[in-house]
């Protein structure tokens, strides 16, 4: 019989050097938990996307189902993304390798793999690129940076371009402002010519494309849901909301992301927004067919995020509406502030967005037509034309994470404080190194919001959730405010595991808890149905 | 109980011992993540590193005390293991470090074991260590299920909710406590 090994001899067995090899033939962990499952078949068939040669297959498997000249179709991509966008050549062309983007990917600090740092998530592409695109790499090769693309290559591009949320912390710290999210935006065009994209991101898209957003919910059920809010904004305050639908000659189109309609606790924040229009008297009304305000084309490619975009565009010039105003969503802001001109704009509908309450023109607003409701409700605030009272959430403790891409790609920080710091007494700032432009990721962004991930989730967004147990922890926060759909469906898990007793809210639904509507009720529950806080004193006053 | 000449050993080589350990957790990673964790000071720059270097600092003192307190223990490992449990660690991997303390102090005092006393207050340390290990396992085993259980509510969450709020499923009314009377 084999003498059991002593625990020391097994400890002594662990390997924790650097390995042998270098990085390069390091193989990516394709182990399940450790990979996004790859996307049906149907999607990529139903968005006109090139498919894999298999309908069912993993990432775990040795053999890719992909044709057998997909190298050849990666190369003509690639050739045909340099020509087509300058900003790829340059991106490929100019990084130095300073470092000072390593250490600031929240993937990085979390699970502490060197892939992760943006500066080798970017080189995985890169060095194929100097491989096959320069002078030096094609007669140097790897002395120059180069590498073949091999299908280790391949399977080391879906494994590191799917852990990256294009949230461009990396990009703020960047001396060359090189945009690593577009990197990545390229790559995972090239992975989607082999039909390898992600059942998380295709299946939505596709959904988009036919129902007009993410889930899949048909227009009557849409409309129902919202009705049904409806019927708790009554129960709640007494007061009865008849939202419109599809009504032509609305003066403004309303469009939020589908995650408001079906997702608690986004359900919460789109009753904030029925009770604020319902507060103003606004003209606006409803799309069931452009019932999504998030572009996951945005994730798959610039094609996709292009006729994604166009529904909404198209919807507003049917209904002949006069501008979009936006809801709180993250990654549909970059969309409308970055790419949309380019793709769809100007606008060919309305005019320039001017608040009827204020008379406030949005000009920065002129092309897009789209105003985002922060910006149009703390002009209502700066103009006196909101009645509040913010007591009702001072059971709340509340602070704000700044959504990456409000913040990062539209400069969009101190609109949403200002709308906080009206509707709530008590609010706390999380460490200035990891809020507004330099703000953590929620780690489940970009389309990873997935749960066979969870675990890389969790450690993608441990640098939010750490900021966040320091305020918890020194100023008893409970409350986490955002202005985006996938922060309010990824936060909550990250709260529970890392800081339980942190809930997650938008910043609309602590506007409608404090809103002091016409001929309301007195309130005795927020919009969770949970006691206000001055409820509970009356009860316990009573029972004295 | 402690003994003097123990204590002595412990509290004079206690730094240096905490700073091995440390170093031996942190080998666990490959060199650029092991640099950064060990030498980013900012604890919002650097979760990890300053959870890894405060566990075990607070570990030391756990095993290093007279009498086992699983509680300090757990408060100690919890935040290390809530964190190593998600990386790309097999479960050996993910807690092995806690017995590396074993060897270094056995190596440091090979010269002291001849004392009695010195011997004895080593041999408590290794003891705790290996209490220690058992516990992790139970947290280890802990932040896996709360993960499976995230994972389960969000498939379930998805559409549930939908599914009552169209009225395709009906979930069972509050009962009445005066209508049951």
């Amino acid at each position: 019989m084999a003498e059991t090994p002593k625990p020391d001899e097994l400890f002594e067995n662990i390997d924790h050097g650097m390995p042998d090899e270098p990085w390069e033939e390091v193989p990516p962990d394709l182990s399940e938990g450790r990979f996004c499952y790859p996307t049906k078949k149907k999607n990529l068939e139903y968005l006109d996307m090139p498919t894999t040669t298999k309908d069912e297959w993993s990432p775990a498997d040795a053999e890719w189902p992909i044709p057998d000249n997909w190298k050849e179709i990666i190369h003509e991509g690639f050739k045909d993304r340099l020509e087509k966008y300058r900003s790829l050549k340059v991106f490929m062309d100019t990084c130095v390798r300073c470092g000072a983007c390593a250490d600031k990917c929240h993937f990085f600090i979390g699970t502490g793999d060197p892939k992760n740092m943006p500066v080798l998530r970017a080189e995985l592409l890169r060095s194929v690129y100097r491989n096959d695109f320069t002078t030096a790499g094609k007669i140097l090769g790897r002395i120059a940076g180069g590498r073949p693309l091999t299908r280790q290559v391949l399977k080391e591009w879906f494994s590191y371009f799917y852990q990256c949320t294009e949230c461009r912390r990396c990009s703020v710290y960047c001396p060359y402002g090189i945009d690593t999210a577009e990197v990545t935006m390229m790559a995972r065009e090239l992975l989607s010519l082999l039909g390898l994209n992600i059942n998380w991101i295709l299946e939505p898209a596709a959904n988009c494309f036919r129902t007009g957003n993410h889930l899949g919910i048909q227009p009557h059920a849409f409309r129902e849901m919202i009705e049904f809010f409806c019927d708790d904004i009554e129960e709640i305050t007494g007061v009865k909301i008849e939202p419109t639908f599809n009504r032509k000659g609305a003066e403004i189109l309303f469009i939020t992301p589908s995650g408001d309609v079906f997702a608690d606790p986004g359900t919460y924040t789109m009753m904030g927004y029925l009770l604020l229009f319902e507060h103003l008297g606004l003209d606006y009304t409803l799309s069931t067919y452009a019932s999504e305000g998030g572009n996951f084309g945005l994730f798959t490619s610039s094609e996709m995020m292009k006729r994604l975009n166009a529904k909404m565009y198209a919807e507003a010039g049917r209904l002949g509406v006069k501008w979009i105003l936006g809801g709180e969503c993250g990654h549909m802001w970059r969309v409308i502030h970055q790419y949309m001109d380019t793709m769809n704009g100007p606008a060919d509908f309305g005019e320039t967005p001017k608040s009827p309450v204020t008379g406030t023109v949005f000009e920065n607003a002129a092309s897009t037509r789209m105003v985002h409701i922060t910006e149009f409700t703390a002009d209502l605030l700066r103009n006196n034309k909101l009645k509040l009272d913010p007591s009702r959430n001072d059971n709340k403790v509340v602070t704000f994470h700044d959504s990456c891409n409000p913040s990062r790609a539209m400069g969009l920080l101190e609109e949403p404080r200002y709308v906080l710091k009206h509707a709530c007494n008590h609010f706390y700032e999380m460490p200035e190194n990891t809020i507004r432009e330099q703000t953590f990721c929620c780690g489940s962004g970009s389309g990873l919001n997935t749960e066979e991930i969870m675990e890389l989730r969790l450690l993608g967004g441990l640098p939010r959730a750490n900021a966040v147990k320091y305020v918890h922890d020194k100023y008893g926060v409970n409350m986490l405010a955002c202005i985006c759909a996938i922060d309010r469906a990824a936060l909550p898990p990250l709260m529970d595991y890392w800081v339980p007793g942190v809930d997650v809210t938008g910043i609309h639904e602590m506007v409608g808890n404090a809103l002091l509507m016409e001929g309301e009720a007195e309130r005795t529950m927020d919009l969770r149905f949970e006691p206000l806080p001055y409820a509970e004193e009356t009860e316990e006053d009573a029972d004295e | 109980m402690g003994n003097r000449a123990g204590d002595e050993i412990i509290s004079a080589n206690r730094d240096r011992w905490i700073s091995k350990w440390f170093e031996a957790l942190i080998r666990s990673y490959p060199e650029e993540s092991a640099r950064f964790f060990k030498d980013t000071r900012d604890p919002f720059s650097n979760p990890v590193g300053a959870a890894l270097e405060k566990g075990i600092r607070d570990l030391f003192d756990v095993v290093a005390a007279d009498v086992f307190d699983s509680r300090a223990a757990r408060d100690a490992l919890e935040p290390v293991i809530k964190v190593r449990s998600l990386q790309e660690f097999t479960p050996s991997e993910a807690l092995g470090f806690i017995a590396e303390i074993k060897t270094i102090i056995k190596q440091d005092s090979a010269a002291n074991r001849q004392s009695g006393t010195v011997a004895e207050s080593i041999d408590r340390i290794a003891d705790n260590a290996d209490r220690a290990l058992l516990a992790a396992f139970d947290i280890y085993m802990d932040c896996k299920k709360h993960v499976y259980n995230l994972r389960a509510r969000q498939a379930r969450d998805s559409v549930r909710q939908l599914l009552v709020k169209k009225e395709l499923i009906s979930e069972l009314p509050e009962i009445d406590p005066e209508l049951t009377q």
